[in-house]
């Protein structure tokens, strides 16, 4: 009796430390929406809601989700039936290409945008006869389009690997009865593939919802108000009211949680499971020269907007002397970098900041999810999945929620944790965020180590710490490396956190960013940007060698 | 080293997987638990090994207690000083052939000779040139090989094997097969195999004991479980078994086949070309039974079957 009492402390301390740091600031903003005087009452969260410009914000909300999904399945399934079933698929460089979009944060990439199509921005100086696609591109289409851009690539690589999981021999099966290729198409191929394709247009969906900074800086200049820029104003801008920003996310969670059930439920009951296809049972016919050169133009076309157009607007506007002059022979320098770093101080210290904000939520959140999740592991199958549950909360909602909620959680016990206004608060808001990138990449470690692996250990004499130290954790390292470097990629350009609670007059990279694009100088802020974009995918390639020079 | 197994029940949730079985093991002794997939054979091995806990019962090694449920003793794994040899090998990825091998050496703090040993171990596999290599770069065979080097290395009285073979392919089994059996017996070291391949079992073993549903039908030499089976289900399972009734059975081998006369007339319903034979399928009084010819028959023609009384196997018990 007492044994098992013993074994279970672990589990539990777990669940206590997931609760106190992930589900508290989550109730914190239910009492805050539904409690306000501390006795229940939910009038004050449905007059907000019912507001007309909030009921606008939320229509608009929704009708933005449901247009990038629309716009991101057209650029996503193409690219993914090309990238699976055509030789496109042999070509490999291209998903190192499309990682670029994920490489460059929406908030940059927005800026792009801005700079690019504004009035005498870079494409007028360039296609004067281009200027009457301004004033397109500055209304809910151009927002759409940007957004689309940034998330493409999460639908596309799902659904390839769904297209790579249908084997060609149901395909063929369906050719030897007979059926068209037409036909097959629609009768077998997209079948299959319905169930994954709600899961990917799910997915785009909530994140599109939960994004903040593009309605930031590009939804904002156009006055197209959506959830997670109204929980910000809220929280932020005076007159400050919590309670409105409670009940707003309040709806938000709603929703979001409403999603993931139903795409859990889409999973059990429509994915289909493809299992047996190996690699080498997607036989490949050759395109003739035309369909060829059609994929290729696709695939041109979507690189050189989703990709260099940004791009190109961030360099050249983080190299341009005076924004007046544009874009002319002796106009360009590198002043920008070097002011960044020596005009005043801020710059460096925002810099330092991230790095530090990085390095330190990278190692705290690996440790606690490699830890959470050999808890888990250890623990009874509910109390395992209910302590991996709660440690992928923070994956499924929107990060503004959880500031708010850590900020109003903080604010409250202040007196017991005076971190509230410190740096700590942040570290501790990048900890919760990132955890699930650990516990994701750890988890699935843990699933390639058969349970033989642990057992031929024990039967050798090993001790189970011993083990532990010479067979788990090697075999889990890749993993824990792998977690450390997403989250110090993800941390070290973070925006939400930065812009919500950051102590007054700390700057991150972020912040930084958007503090010079909107009110000081666009040319400092975009070499910043440029730098945090060079960092990212540094650090990217660095860990995809390591991994894959440990795979041997 | 004796292994005795007492009373031992083991059921998971629902399932009873073991139901109070006793076995004995003699040593030195290489003993085989046989039967159908999910009888609890490997259940009971991993048990003696200490994966598994039993839920009552009691395991002795030697004259050491290692699981008594009365006694609330229970000796993890670590401790019982066995080797094991998993169906997937379970080499670790992570280390060189060297290192899977000398894992154990290091694990009990053995410090003199390590290398020493783990060369000794790798030579007595044949596989002194792979010292520095990882698992992935070697064959199936080659890393079963490494498995069975990281069993021996630390000399264990007692080696179990869970179904060690299977996962390799019909040749490399059958070269494997023999290999294995002499690197134990020369060692003397009691040996567990767990299989449900009826050759393996008969070709390699002092012992088998048949397992199924949780019990043990049979336990005795391989000759006897072949020409004695003491149940249906280890007649059914061991060899091919004609009936006669439900009681009584012969072995194919034993019958003899007649064109115009006989003690039981039966008609051809199936022919089979085996390389060395025809395999007939008959018909006896709504008996299917399975004998070997040396000429082909017309399917549908008669033929005599002829079986001398001391062929026949009468069994009491229905399993």
């Amino acid at each position: 009796m007492k044994r098992t009492v013993i074994k279970r402390i672990p589990s539990f301390l777990a669940v206590v430390v997931l609760v106190l740091m992930i589900i508290c600031p989550l109730l914190s903003i239910f009492r805050e929406a539904a409690f306000p005087d501390g006795n229940f009452d939910i009038s004050m969260a449905i007059s907000t809601i019912a507001e007309s410009e909030n009921a606008r914000m939320i229509a608009s909300s929704i009708l933005l989700g449901v247009l990038v999904v629309m716009v991101s399945s057209l650029i996503a399934l193409p690219l993914a039936y090309i990238f699976s079933r055509t030789q496109f698929a042999r070509y490999r460089f291209f998903d190192v290409i499309f990682m670029i979009p994920f490489m460059t944060p929406p908030y940059i990439a927005s800026m792009g945008w801005i700079l690019f199509m504004q009035k005498r921005g870079l494409m007028q100086q360039i296609f004067p006869s281009l200027a009457f696609l301004s004033d397109w591109f500055f209304s809910l289409g151009g927002l759409v389009l940007v957004m689309s851009f940034h998330v493409f690539p999460f639908m596309m690589t799902l659904m390839k690997n769904a297209m790579l999981a249908v084997s060609s021999s149901l395909d063929e099966a369906g050719a030897v009865l007979g059926a068209p290729f037409r036909v097959r198409l629609r009768k077998l191929f997209f079948p299959l593939l319905t169930g994954n394709y709600a899961i990917g247009a799910l997915l785009v969906f909530v994140k599109t919802i939960s994004e903040y900074g593009t309605p930031s800086t590009l939804g904002r200049r156009i006055g197209f108000e959506v959830f997670t820029t109204d929980i910000h104003r809220y929280a932020t801008v005076a007159p400050i009211e919590f309670g409105k920003s409670a009940s707003l996310a309040s709806v938000l969670i709603g929703i979001c949680l409403l999603i993931w059930f139903f795409q859990n439920y889409v999973t059990e009951h429509r994915a289909y499971s493809l299992v047996g296809s190996r690699p080498g049972s997607i036989r490949i016919k050759r395109m003739g020269r035309k369909q060829s050169a059609l994929c290729w133009t696709f695939i041109v076309i979507v690189i050189f907007f989703t990709m260099l157009i940004p791009l190109f607007s961030v360099v050249t506007s983080s190299l341009i002397k005076l924004r007046g002059y544009g874009l002319r022979a002796g106009n360009f320098t590198f002043g920008n970098y070097v002011k960044l770093f020596t005009e005043d101080n801020q710059g460096t210290g925002a810099l330092l900041i991230s790095i530090f904000l990085a390095v330190s939520s990278a190692t705290i959140a690996s440790i606690l999810g490699t830890i959470s999740v050999i808890i888990s592991k250890q623990a009874g199958k509910r109390c395992g999945r209910l302590i991996e549950g709660l440690s992928l909360i923070p994956e499924m909602l929107p990060s503004i929620v959880l500031v708010l909620g850590i900020m109003l959680f903080y604010n409250r016990i202040y007196r017991i944790v005076p971190i509230y206004g410190t740096i700590w608060i942040m570290v501790l808001s990048y900890v919760i965020l990132f955890l699930p990138y650990t516990v994701q990449y750890v988890t699935s470690s843990f699933s390639q180590i058969g349970d033989s692996l642990i057992s031929a250990g024990r039967i050798c004499g090993g001790k189970p710490l011993y083990v532990f130290m010479h067979i788990t954790l090697p075999l889990i390292f890749r993993g824990i490396l792998s977690g450390w470097m997403m989250t110090f990629i993800i941390a070290f350009r973070e925006l939400v956190t930065p812009s919500l609670i950051a102590p007054t007059n700390t700057l991150t990279v972020s912040t930084y960013i958007n503090r010079q694009f909107e009110q000081g100088s666009v040319g400092k802020g975009m070499a910043m940007a440029v730098i945090c974009i060079l960092f990212s995918t540094v650090t990217l390639l660095i860990l995809n060698k390591a991994i894959s020079e440990k795979r041997k | 080293m004796e292994i005795r197994v007492r009373n031992i029940r083991k059921s998971f949730g629902e399932k009873t997987v073991i139901g109070n079985l006793s076995l004995d093991i003699t040593s030195g002794s290489f003993t085989t638990l046989l039967g159908p997939s999910g009888c609890g054979k490997t259940t009971l091995l991993r048990m003696i090994a200490g994966l598994e806990t039993p839920d009552s019962g009691e395991i002795y090694l030697g004259d050491r207690c290692v699981f008594s449920s009365v006694k609330n003793i229970s000796i993890p794994p670590e401790e019982r000083g066995i080797g094991f040899v998993f169906q997937d090998f379970a080499l670790w990825p992570h280390m060189r052939v060297r290192d899977n091998v000398a894992f154990g050496l290091k694990a009990r703090k053995v410090c003199e000779c390590v290398d020493e040993r783990v060369k000794e171990a790798l030579h007595a596999v044949q596989l002194d040139d792979y010292i520095n290599r990882y698992p992935s770069e070697l064959s199936g065979g080659q890393q079963q090989r490494v498995s069975f080097a990281r069993a021996i290395v630390t000399e264990p009285e007692c080696i179990l094997f869970d179904e060690p073979l299977s996962a390799l392919d019909a040749l490399l089994r059958e070269e494997m097969r023999a290999e294995l059996k002499s690197l134990v017996s020369e060692r003397g070291i009691t040996s567990v195999f767990v299989t449900h391949d009826q050759t393996e079992a008969m070709s390699m073993s002092d012992m088998i004991a048949v397992m199924n549903g949780g019990f043990i039908e049979q336990y005795d030499t391989p000759e006897n479980i072949y020409s004695n089976p003491k149940t249906v289900f280890t007649a059914r399972f061991v060899g091919v078994s004609d009936w006669l009734d439900d009681s009584r059975m012969f072995r194919p081998e034993n019958a003899v086949l007649s064109d115009d006369e006989g003690m039981y007339k039966s008609s051809v319903t199936g022919l089979e070309f085996m390389g060395s034979c025809y395999r007939l399928i008959l018909n006896h009084e709504g008996q299917k039974w399975i004998i070997n010819a040396d000429k082909p028959y017309q399917i549908g023609s008669l033929v005599y079957v002829n079986i001398e009384n001391k062929s026949i196997v009468s069994i009491g018990k229905r399993g």
